[in-house]
């Protein structure tokens, strides 16, 4: 009696662990941490602890071509793979979805946001859209944009000495130093750019190519697939032993703050902000609001 | 003739063995097993990686397909962002808790997570049903894990998949099939498939893998969680 209730375990015991339903994560794995081979040496730095293989195994052959056949008919590997494949959602599919989403939500956040907003314009349908190819690039090990998360344009006060583009001031102030580019001379003031016109002098967008001794300490540091920009105001730049230079917006560069002065327009259903004619799509990165440069292409 | 009722049990015990034996030969294809090994080493070997994995899964309910990125960072963060039928959740691990960010509901939800990042994902896939995306590959003991529940595990020969040539592996059990495609350059798993046999049949999923980075530098930011201000604390893991 004794055997046959050994027996009777066992085929409940094979019963229960036949019931396998494997779908992505469904195997029975060892237990995560404890390792199933005697004397495993966990690899702290490995992701997972290092391969780790049981000390005993079942038998293995060389069985002959084809010995094992599988049951499965239709398997239809090519349109199976086409439409994984091909599943990367293009951006004009997202922003559909995405489009839905920010008018059951931000409706009226744009609506306080215009209203409070002086600086703020919103046009719709400009003739441009994003450009596909951020699919496949990666930035910082993430590949495409950031997923779009829309959150109200709240310019960033840099302090009193910031003016945005095109503000005018009378008198230049003492701190000011002249630089140049290209036979073009402008005033350079803690991160702000000024021409001089007839009275006084007007803000201008940072020069591409000219350079600067230092930049404010508000700068952020943006980096961006192993190369280091500076960021302030709205302008990138590089720095070399000659101090800052003012370089294009890298593509898929991410900051915190953009400066008053940027026009929020709406593209394909999404809301992005141009400052200088630098694209920034609105982000959220860990919590926190933050924007990413895009490149646009035309529509046309 | 009076039969002993438990002679006969016994014998329907004995018979039914032995028919089960018959049905469920094992056969481990040494080739096979030796790439599976290749690959859980080279998976065990990376200290961080990033990778992209497209999914379709087909059943009774329609078609689901899913796009995750996936970021492991040491043995103990994680970041996944994945995109299933335009449902967009982000995943963060940073070795005590685990956060779920619903981006279009602005939901969020946090648990206290174990030690490691498969620890947790083993955690989560028992307390709340949460499948990470194939995940299976990543427990350092796949192949016995493998041979563990497939009677049968064999080298099919070669397949081109995106441009990769790759190893075909078959396993297969009474209830399901399942072709694994290694990548020979980079050891690293291409395409996974599986069929089912029992009452699912029918119900397929398949998986492709791509940019994969081995080692990539991740900065530590990127695996934290802090909800945004207009979020709402939703029972996600539940």
């Amino acid at each position: 009696m004794k055997n046959f209730k050994s027996i009777y375990l066992i085929l409940i015991l094979i019963g229960a662990f036949s019931a396998s339903d494997l779908i992505a994560q469904r195997m029975r794995h060892a237990p995560a941490g404890r390792g199933g081979g005697g004397g495993h040496a966990v690899n702290r730095s490995s992701i997972n602890g290092g391969a780790n293989r049981a000390a005993t195994r079942p038998k293995t052959t060389t069985p002959s071509r084809n010995s094992v056949t599988p049951k499965t008919q239709n398997r239809d590997l090519s349109g199976s793979k086409a439409k994984v494949a091909n599943k990367k959602p293009s951006v004009s599919n997202k922003k559909t979805e995405i489009s839905n989403n920010s008018k059951k939500t931000n409706i009226s956040g744009n609506k306080v946001n215009i209203d409070n907003s002086k600086n703020v314009n919103v046009n719709v349908n400009r003739n441009v859209h994003v450009n596909n190819r951020h699919s496949n690039i990666y930035y910082n090990g993430h590949r495409g944009y950031h997923p779009y998360y829309y959150h109200p344009y709240r310019p960033y006060a840099y302090g009193p000495y910031w003016h945005p583009f095109g503000f005018f001031v009378a008198t230049m102030a003492t701190t000011a130093v002249m630089v140049s580019i290209a036979n073009s001379h402008y005033y350079y003031d803690q991160g702000v750019y000024y021409t001089q016109v007839s009275g006084g002098y007007n803000v201008v967008p940072p020069p591409v190519n000219i350079t600067v001794n230092e930049l404010p300490k508000e700068q952020e540091s943006v980096t961006l697939n192993d190369e280091t920009y500076y960021y302030y105001g709205g302008a990138f730049y590089v720095k070399d032993d000659k101090g800052f230079t003012v370089v294009e917006a890298p593509d898929g560069a991410v900051v915190t703050h953009l400066p008053e002065g940027a026009e929020e327009v709406e593209i394909d259903g999404e809301k992005y902000m141009v400052l200088n004619d630098t694209y920034y799509q609105p982000l959220l990165q860990d919590g926190q609001d933050m924007y990413q440069v895009v490149a646009m292409e035309s529509s046309n | 003739m009076k039969i002993d009722s438990k002679y006969l049990i016994a014998v329907a015990i004995l018979a039914c063995c032995w028919g089960c034996g018959e049905n469920n030969k094992k056969v481990y294809d040494a080739s096979a097993i030796q790439e599976l090994d290749k690959l859980t080493e080279t998976i065990g070997n990376l200290t961080s990686c990033s990778f992209t994995l497209n999914s379709q899964l087909v059943s009774s309910d329609g078609t689901s397909d899913r796009q995750s990125d996936v970021y492991f960072g040491g043995e103990n963060k994680m970041y996944i962002f994945s995109d299933r039928n335009d449902i967009r959740r982000g995943f963060w691990y940073d070795g005590s808790k685990l956060s779920v960010f619903d981006f279009d509901n602005k939901g969020y939800d946090e648990v206290n997570a174990p030690r490691t990042i498969m620890e947790t994902i083993d955690s989560v896939h028992n307390r709340y049903g949460i499948d990470f995306p194939a995940a299976d590959f990543f427990y350092p003991t796949f192949t016995d894990d493998l041979m563990a529940q497939f009677d049968a595990i064999v080298l099919n020969g070669s397949k081109a998949i995106d441009g990769a040539d790759c190893h075909e592996i078959f396993a297969s059990n009474k209830n399901l099939e399942v072709f694994i495609y290694i990548d020979k350059s980079t050891k690293l798993p291409k395409q996974f498939e599986i069929y089912h046999l029992d009452e699912k049949k029918g119900n397929s999923f398949v998986a492709t893998f791509s940019n994969w980075k081995e080692n990539p530098n991740l900065s530590a930011n990127m695996f934290k969680f802090s909800p945004p201000s207009n979020a709402t604390k939703s029972s996600i893991f539940k």
